[in-house]
């Protein structure tokens, strides 16, 4: 009995100690702000909001914020596994996700937005239940290498699964159904950019 | 008329199995003709009892040799109906020959969309085989697959791939050389069809060979093995009048692998090295819309990769209370696209990881992990996204057991990630990721009464280095403590009470007023009652109570402000009786009501502003039949009506029927 004390004294001691196992690096003092608030999302329509402005957005909060931990995934259409490769889309949940956006921030610098529904917001189907919502529709992401640069347009028809978890409103799935007019798809966008996780 | 091609071929395949099988029948004619006069006869005769016993063997002798099997099914599920016919027939033609010949048809009608889904297979396959020398194959088969677009620009065009191929594998697996093991492989393979906006011709070969030794050093036992394996592929491809091609594609690979001592004590070590040249036309950006118009648009992708990776592996014991782990690995990777430039990457892992399970008592052990890891990645010369990513673990985690019954298990890990970009000037997104986790659970069975408790903590902190980013710094935080009862007073009741208090909230280091606060309450009660042997009832109740608010500094230290809150119940009833074996009706209803604040201030006071009310449920109604008919087939139907409501429900999902039937039949 005692050397069980003795042991989880230990790892107490490790798990409760918060912060002096690692020495993680000193961060600088911010030298500016974020102009994207963050809204507390009580409605599914939120989330998007908190998707579109953490994609606008130079730091990730937003974005991060609005990803379920647990469920999240990306699914591809067929053709985009097919001829980037499916290894590419392999797992692909909240922390590939996230790396994802990391190098989509790196690579365009200029503007990014993106819109979930037709122009005007609109889905082709909702189905909606309490604490659930399925929305499948067009979406267009558009994103600017450099500031006033041609954009890039990637667009599609995908459904977006959103959950109300204990955090709020988040986004569980994402799935890719096809590819519309000349553009190439967030799956594509996904695939040809996925860094090593 | 490719429907109604595969139903013929289906009609076909089963007249053709039926006219064999009643050629068997017919060879086997006195057994036939002994169960005639049984049948004739309303006498019992002993002796042609005996007769039939006697002649029985052959019967099933024949049976052995052919053996068709068709199955039949129709699902229907909230998104489409599917169904489909499938025939399959083996045949065991001696000498080691086998035949299996087999068509599908399926069809898939979705229910949102007017759109139908065709798929149709066909495959013959020839093999023969002698056990502990070599196995050979010979297939042909055809694909094909059509489907509908709804995307803009090709709006309800269909999208068919439509591929015939032939193959050939030949195995030789009798040990060569003197070793344990050996496999020497050959394949090939013809392939010709559409692609949706290509027609593709390809033949394809390759071959591998394998060897094992099992050997013994020092007394200990020593695996050594290694292979090698090459392939190549060429390929033309049509796009309207445009040809491209041959395209010549190849790869190549060698491993080797090692293994010493017993399962107790052993060290492994294996080696691999890939090679690919893949060349493919690819539609530009992935997409053929513009290809079909224009198939001077198309694109020759040429891939070259190269993967090397080095695993070694150890495990000792060298108390009987103390065993460790070690692991190494390394691998380098390096891949070159032509057309898709970002594609192109390379990269180079190392990791080390121990691991110390502890025995320090009968009752319990401990264990301690270690683990460390750095990867680089590299897009290039010019690309700001190239990074160097290193990775710390430690874990611990206790098992203990007290008396007979009562368990405590507790785990500890902290995790430590750092993100070294290589351009760090232009691209300032250095950051750290430290993560803390610890939980402990406790169980005891008293009597009747089961307890569970589980507690959780978290502690996830995000740090940007650069001041550009790092006012976005925070740590996540979360809190859960969750009591699990269940109390079965008689044999046939259990009732559950599953409580959760849950408390996360996220604070931002620099900017304060973007902190962020959720408590989740919530409690479960689940009932099952088994009054009889073939009724069950199932009850289940949730209620969960979350509010959320900012968690800003105050001049008192910080100050919770609420601003919305939920409450919602949820209620589901199961019901399911067995009327017959094999025979069942089931009734279950499901029930959500949700009720959402949202607060105000007044006079200094919170108040409720307003509040929105969410419904939504449904039920289903079915039953579940299963009946076998001997060896000769069976029918698996499970029916339901369903019907759910809710603030927005297409009608298709309002009211439909789910189904998910089979009749599948053996000649």
């Amino acid at each position: 009995m005692r050397r069980l004390f003795m042991t989880a004294a230990l790892i107490l001691a490790m798990t409760g100690s918060g912060g002096c196992l690692f020495e993680p690096r000193e961060a600088e003092k911010p030298s500016g702000t974020d102009q994207y608030p963050w809204v507390v999302p009580n409605v599914y329509n939120d989330a998007l909001h908190n998707l579109t402005t953490g994609l606008a957005s130079n730091v990730d909060s937003n974005y991060q914020r609005s990803l379920d931990d647990a469920t999240f995934a990306f699914f591809p259409t067929t053709a985009d596994a097919t001829n980037i490769g499916a290894d590419k889309f392999a797992g692909w949940n909240k922390a590939v996700e996230l790396k994802w956006l990391d190098r989509i921030k790196t690579l365009y610098s200029g503007a990014r937005t993106i819109r979930f529904g037709d122009a005007s917001g609109n889905f082709t189907s909702k189905i909606e239940q309490v604490s659930r919502v399925v929305l499948e529709g067009e979406y267009e992401i558009d994103l600017e290498p450099t500031a006033g640069a041609p954009k890039e347009v990637y667009a599609g028809i995908a459904r977006f699964t959103l959950i109300q978890g204990t955090q709020g409103w988040v986004m569980s799935e994402w799935t890719d159904l096809e590819a519309s007019g000349p553009h190439p798809t967030a799956g594509y966008l996904r695939g040809t950019l996925r860094q090593t996780l | 008329m490719r429907t109604r091609i595969g139903t013929a071929a289906i009609l076909l395949a089963l007249a053709c199995s039926m006219l064999w099988r009643t050629e068997i029948l017919a060879a086997a004619a006195p057994s036939d003709t002994t169960s005639k006069t049984k049948a004739d006869s309303t006498k019992v005769n002993t002796a042609t009892d005996t007769t039939r016993t006697k002649t029985a063997p052959d019967t099933t002798k024949a049976h052995e040799r052919i053996a068709p099997v068709a199955k039949s099914y129709v699902t229907s599920t909230s998104s489409d109906i599917s169904f489909g016919n499938r025939v399959d027939i083996t045949t065991d033609a001696g000498k080691g020959w086998t035949l299996m010949n087999s068509v599908s048809v399926d069809r898939r009608q979705y229910r949102q969309n007017k759109i139908q889904d065709l798929s149709e297979t066909f495959m013959n396959q020839a093999a023969k085989g002698r056990p502990g020398l070599y196995a050979a194959v010979f297939s042909i088969g055809e694909n094909y697959h059509k489907t509908k677009t709804l995307g803009l620009g090709r709006f309800g065009q269909d999208i068919i791939f439509d591929n015939e191929d032939a193959n050939l594998a030949l195995n030789y697996i009798k040990p060569v050389l003197k070793a344990s093991t050996s496999k020497l492989a050959v394949a090939g393979d013809v392939r010709r069809g559409l692609n949706d906006f290509k027609y593709d011709r390809d033949f394809a070969g390759s071959g591998t060979s394998s060897l094992n030794y099992a050997l013994s050093l020092f007394g200990s036992p020593l695996t050594v093995g290694g292979g090698v394996g090459g392939s190549l592929k060429r390929e033309t491809s049509d796009i309207g009048r445009r040809r491209f091609g041959p395209l010549r594609s190849n790869a190549d690979t060698l491993n080797a692998s090692m293994t010493y001592g017993p399962d107790a004590k052993a060290l492994n070590a294996t080696y691999s090295v890939y090679n690919v040249l893949d060349r493919k036309v690819m539609p530009p950006l992935g997409n053929t819309y513009e290809v079909l118009n224009d198939p001077s648009k198309a694109q020759q992708e040429e891939a070259r990769s190269r993967v090397a990776e080095l695993d070694v592996n150890s495990t000792t014991q060298p108390f009987s209370f103390l065993g460790l782990d070690l692991k190494y690995k390394h691998s380098v990777s390096d891949s070159k696209y032509k057309v898709d430039t970002r594609l192109s990457s390379s990269s180079k892992d190392n990791s080390l990881g121990a691991t110390a399970n502890y025995l320090y008592a009968s009752s319990g052990s401990v264990r301690f992990s270690v683990t460390t890891s750095e990867d680089i990645s590299d897009y290039g010369p010019v690309s700001l996204s190239s990074y160097r990513e290193r990775k710390h673990l430690v874990g611990v985690g206790l098992n203990q057991t007290i008396g007979d019954s009562v368990s405590v298990t507790a785990n500890g890990s902290g995790s430590l990630r750092q993100d070294f970009y290589l351009n760090r000037v232009q691209n300032p997104r250095d950051a750290d990721y430290l993560y803390y986790h610890g939980d402990v659970s406790f169980r005891a069975p008293f009597r009747k009464i089961t307890t569970n408790v589980t507690m959780l903590s978290e502690r996830y902190s995000t740090i940007n280095i650069d001041g550009t980013f790092s006012g976005d710094n925070r740590i996540d935080y979360k809190y859960q403590v969750e009591p699990v009862i269940t109390v079965r007073p008689a044999p046939w009741i259990a009732i559950t009470q599953d409580y959760m208090v849950k408390i996360e909230y996220t604070e931002f280091v620099f900017t304060a007023d973007k902190n962020y606060l959720n408590r989740t309450t919530s409690v479960s009660t689940e009932a099952n009652f088994a009054p009889m042997g073939a009724l069950s009832f199932l009850f289940r109740h949730s209620y969960l109570m979350r509010d959320t608010g900012s968690y800003l500094q105050g001049d008192v230290g910080k100050v919770y402000s609420p601003t919305n809150g939920t409450r919602e119940h949820s209620l589901d009833l199961t019901l399911g009786y067995q009327l017959a074996p094999g025979f069942s009706v089931t009734m279950s209803d499901g029930f959500k009501i949700q009720d959402n604040d949202v607060f105000g201030g007044l006079n200094g006071r919170v108040i409720t502003l307003y509040t929105t009310t969410f419904k939504s449920g449904g039920m289903r109604a079915g039953f579940t039949k299963t009946k076998k008919y001997g060896d000769y087939g069976e029918i698996a139907l499970d029916v339901a009506y369903v019907r759910n409501y809710g603030p927005f429900i297409t009608p298709q999902l309002r009211e439909y029927v789910e189904a998910n039937s089979a009749v599948t039949l053996r000649f």
